[in-house]
């Protein structure tokens, strides 16, 4: 198995089990997420926890499951918006050309000068920490350097014959949008989609480890390690696991998305 | 005239498939022998295999590469790339591709020729411009300090076969040395490489699938078909006269050679 | 080559004007009334509207911007809520510590990244290869404040071989640059330097550990197009030995990119300091900003970012210059 096959497949394992760990939580766990059990107070992994309990006797495993879907909710989100505007813009752009091809060019530039993680951040703390900040925040600042991506694609994509054809015919721009370009952009779309879930979320865990992100009580994994990282001397669980949860799972994404890259388009010609 | 590259059964593999299959040729010096076949019927392979620049993933499995009567490839590795450019050099396919985008020329011609001794500063550099004159370079200061990217094919490639001249070689690899030029260049480009070669007596592999390039250049001709020779003679007689079909086929492949309106036939590879 | 200079130089201003536009828009975006606020919950309404009008904050839009940028160019970055010190002091106060985190992982990644990744190049498959790819992967993958509580468990607790937090024990060395190390060095206070070194152990090691892949993996993707290249194989067959060609020709071609990688790790590294710092108790300005953010001290948070998001953008704009003498390819003809 080549090696780019072998990163779809591992990655795609992984990815594909951390969903359906998160998907079936409640399946999977009795436990609730915010269960306060006064009397199981930082118990290690047990049979009975099985990833141990936290400072407020809550099952760790299950705030694990629970914040799974937050945090993967939260990395689709970023991705849904930063990808999908910035490839509707990117393509929009590319096929109009002319000054506002320049323009729109000129300010990703300086967008994309700019260190947006920082700008994250005093947005973040500007507008009030929560989830949904954080998802719009970090979804907004990725857009820029997407339209530069698929511009490009489209660019390349312009000038290809059948759109030439299609053009030549009379075709409208929606339906070149629509019907030619958009399925062509397709696979540069999944690939770098599983690379930017990765990402997305590495950066919305560290975003909410320092408190600008998801807001306690609510499970999600950077705040979980923010839960967890004044007991690290004795009851190590309650940081160490969510962390391994946002590792593994990032890892997931981007074993997919090169993996993807190596099948697709393994000279890197597009991306 | 003993010969002076003598190919003996030579195989190269590329994996499980066969590049070149069980070729033998012989190359004289002040020899111009041309070598000729469609593309990926393994004549540039079978140059690279005499430089000892293979790809690392071809392997040669059988055979002998003889120069002056000695064998090449039992020679060891440190040995077989002291001969390049001093013994054998190499003119290639893609001048611009071939020199180090980001040094200017004539620093990269005085670290070859500093390589193989060529005295001191001030003689490397007389030596460099003498070299340029040679291949009627007009301005070779200009040149010299410029970066690759800023000259024309032909030019660069005129810069290589001086400097490939310039080291003194006994046997010349011309790979495709004409098929990035535009026409203009490509006979002028030739006809300095043979003229050079000719007068110093220096044997020259001539690859190409330019059939009228090689037919006015080259003495003798051998063709290539999927990695075997399957025809060789004079190169005015083997191209006017074939033998082999496919050779013929080749030949009729030429525009001047087609009927006036009738589809060129395509010789099967 | 002046026009290419200008021409980047002019890109900065756009930057950094830019910078002022999104730092002003968000300071803007903070909600409640500053006037309000400074002038504290039990002041008169009159004594607001009179603040208000002393800050300028009754004044149309643009010319709070005018106002603001000014402010910038004075480099006056206002004052924290939280002690009443300028906030530009306040920072730089604590940057060395920062950039002395931040510069050591950086050291440590390139020197055991560009090795590595040279090596990974010269054979490939081989184990050097597969494990740039595997680290470089985890690199982004594994969140660098984990990572650095991992560490803390293993180094400190487990093993006890390295402290986990603060940046010194002991009498510290008189402040000369206030990069503690060189500072220790300078003064010859052996007990000094491997206190210094022992604190910045685990965080460095986190953040270089991240850092390593990526770089490595640059380098050899860099370096493998480079020995694949036709004009590699022309100089061997131009007799050059493999170390000329190594030296004079591949690695100049290879590395030119790493200095735009270099920019851009500096980036990653920002904002992953920040919440390292917050793990180790670096006293650092990644960890200010956290407590700051926690004390809602906006001014001290809107100057970080207008501080780092300038620093970011002038180095990048010294690696694209830098970049453009070396590779003369980048440069206008």
């Amino acid at each position: 198995m080549s090696a780019g096959r072998r990163g779809v497949a591992i990655g795609g394992v992984i990815v594909t089990a951390m969903v359906l760990l998160a998907l079936l939580a409640p399946v999977l766990t009795a436990y609730g997420p915010n269960t306060v059990d006064t009397g199981a107070i930082l118990e290690p992994p047990s049979a009975r926890h099985w990833a141990g309990t936290d400072n407020l006797g809550r099952d760790l495993f299950a705030r694990i499951l629970y914040g799974g879907r937050t945090s993967l909710g939260v990395a689709f989100g970023i991705v849904a918006i930063g990808m999908g505007l910035g490839a509707l813009l990117g393509c929009a752009v590319g096929l109009a050309g002319g000054w506002v091809d320049r323009i729109a060019m000129r300010l990703v530039d300086v967008a994309l000068a700019i260190p947006s993680l920082v700008i994250a951040l005093a947005l973040a703390a500007a507008v009030g920490p929560s989830l949904v900040n954080l998802v719009l925040i970090l979804g907004g600042l990725a857009v820029p350097l997407y339209v530069r991506l698929f511009r490009s694609e489209a660019l390349s994509l312009r000038e290809r014959p059948f759109v030439l054809a299609a053009r030549a015919n009379g075709a409208s721009a929606w339906r070149l949008l629509g019907v030619h370009i958009l399925p062509n952009i397709a696979p540069l779309f999944a690939t770098l989609a599983s690379s930017a879930l990765g990402t997305a979320l590495v950066a919305a865990s560290a975003l909410s480890f320092i408190g600008l992100g998801a807001q306690p009580p609510m499970p999600e994994w950077g705040a979980l390690i923010f839960e967890g990282r004044n007991t690290i001397m004795y009851e190590w669980w309650c940081a160490v696991l969510p962390g391994m949860a946002v590792a593994l799972s990032a890892l997931g994404f981007v074993l997919l998305g090169d993996g993807l890259r190596d099948v697709l388009d393994p000279r890197g010609e597009r991306t | 005239m003993s010969a002076l590259l003598e190919i003996a059964g030579l195989s190269v593999s590329y994996g499980a498939a066969r590049v070149v299959s069980d070729v033998t040729l012989t190359l004289s010096a002040g020899e111009v022998l041309g070598l000729v076949g469609e593309s990926g019927s393994g004549k540039s392979t079978l140059g690279m295999a005499v430089l000892g620049l293979l790809d690392p993933a071809a392997r040669v499995e059988a055979g002998r590469i003889a120069l002056d009567g000695e064998d090449l490839l039992a020679l060891p590795l440190a040995q077989r790339r002291a001969l390049c450019g001093s013994t054998i050099a190499l003119i290639p396919q893609e001048p611009m591709a071939a020199l180090n985008p980001t040094l200017k020329v004539g620093r990269q011609l005085d670290l070859v020729l500093r390589r193989h001794g060529k005295g001191d500063a001030r003689a490397r550099s007389a030596l460099v411009e003498q070299a340029l004159a040679s291949v009627l370079i007009a301005d070779p200061p200009r040149i010299l300090a410029a970066y690759p990217f800023q000259l024309s094919g032909g030019q660069l490639q005129r810069v290589l076969i001086a400097l490939a001249f310039a080291l003194t070689p006994r046997l010349v690899i011309a790979d495709e040395p004409t098929t990035a030029l535009d026409m203009s260049a490509q006979g002028a480009v030739l006809d300095l490489l043979v003229s050079r070669a000719r007068e110093q007596g220096v044997g020259v592999l001539l690859i190409s699938h330019n059939l009228p390039l090689v037919r006015r250049f080259a003495d003798r001709v051998a063709v290539m078909r999927r990695g075997v020779i399957v025809e060789e003679g004079p190169a005015d007689a083997v191209l006017a006269a074939p033998c082999h079909d496919y050779t013929r086929a080749l030949v009729a492949a030429l525009p001047a050679n087609a009927a006036p309106r009738c589809p060129l036939p395509v010789p099967e590879a | 080559m002046l026009r290419f200079i200008l021409q980047r130089l002019a890109f900065l201003g756009l930057v950094l004007l830019g910078v002022s536009l999104v730092t002003f828009t968000i300071a803007n975006l903070a909600p409640g009334d500053p006037a309000r606020m400074m002038a504290g919950p039990a002041a008169s309404a009159e004594a607001v509207a009179a603040l208000r009008s002393e800050l300028g904050l009754d004044r149309p839009l643009w010319q709070q911007y005018a106002h603001y940028l000014a402010d910038l160019l004075r480099l006056d970055l206002g004052t924290s809520n939280v002690s009443g010190e300028p906030v530009l002091a306040e920072i730089l106060a604590r940057a060395p510590a920062s950039i002395e985190l931040m510069g050591s992982a950086l050291l440590l990644a390139l020197m055991v990244g560009i090795p590595l990744g040279i090596g990974a190049a010269m054979r490939r498959g081989g184990w050097l290869d597969r494990l740039v790819s595997g680290l470089s992967v985890a690199g982004i993958s594994v969140p660098a404040f984990w990572l650095g509580l991992v560490l803390v468990i293993l180094l400190y607790r487990q093993l006890e071989w390295l402290p986990a937090s603060g940046r010194f024990t002991g009498t510290p060395p008189p402040g000369v640059t206030g990069f503690l190390l060189i500072d220790a060095a300078l003064a010859l206070d052996g007990r000094a330097v491997a206190a210094a070194l022992a604190h910045l152990a685990l965080p460095v090691l986190s953040l270089a550990l991240l850092e390593v892949g990526p770089l490595a993996r640059l380098v050899r993707n860099q370096m493998r197009a480079v020995l694949a290249s036709d004009y590699v194989r022309m100089a061997r067959a131009s007799g050059l030995p493999e170390r000329t060609i190594l030296w004079r020709h591949a690695l100049r071609n290879a590395l030119s990119p790493l200095l735009t990688l270099v920019a851009a790790s500096i980036a990653m590294m920002l904002f992953g300091s920040v919440s390292l710092e917050t793990v180790f108790g670096w006293p650092g300005a990644g960890h200010y900003v956290v407590q700051s953010i926690f004390a809602l001290d906006f001014p001290v948070i809107m100057g970080f970012a207008v501080l780092t998001a300038v620093a970011y953008v002038l180095v990048n704009a010294i690696a694209d210059i830098a970049l453009g003498l070396i590779d003369p390819r980048v440069r206008p003809a």
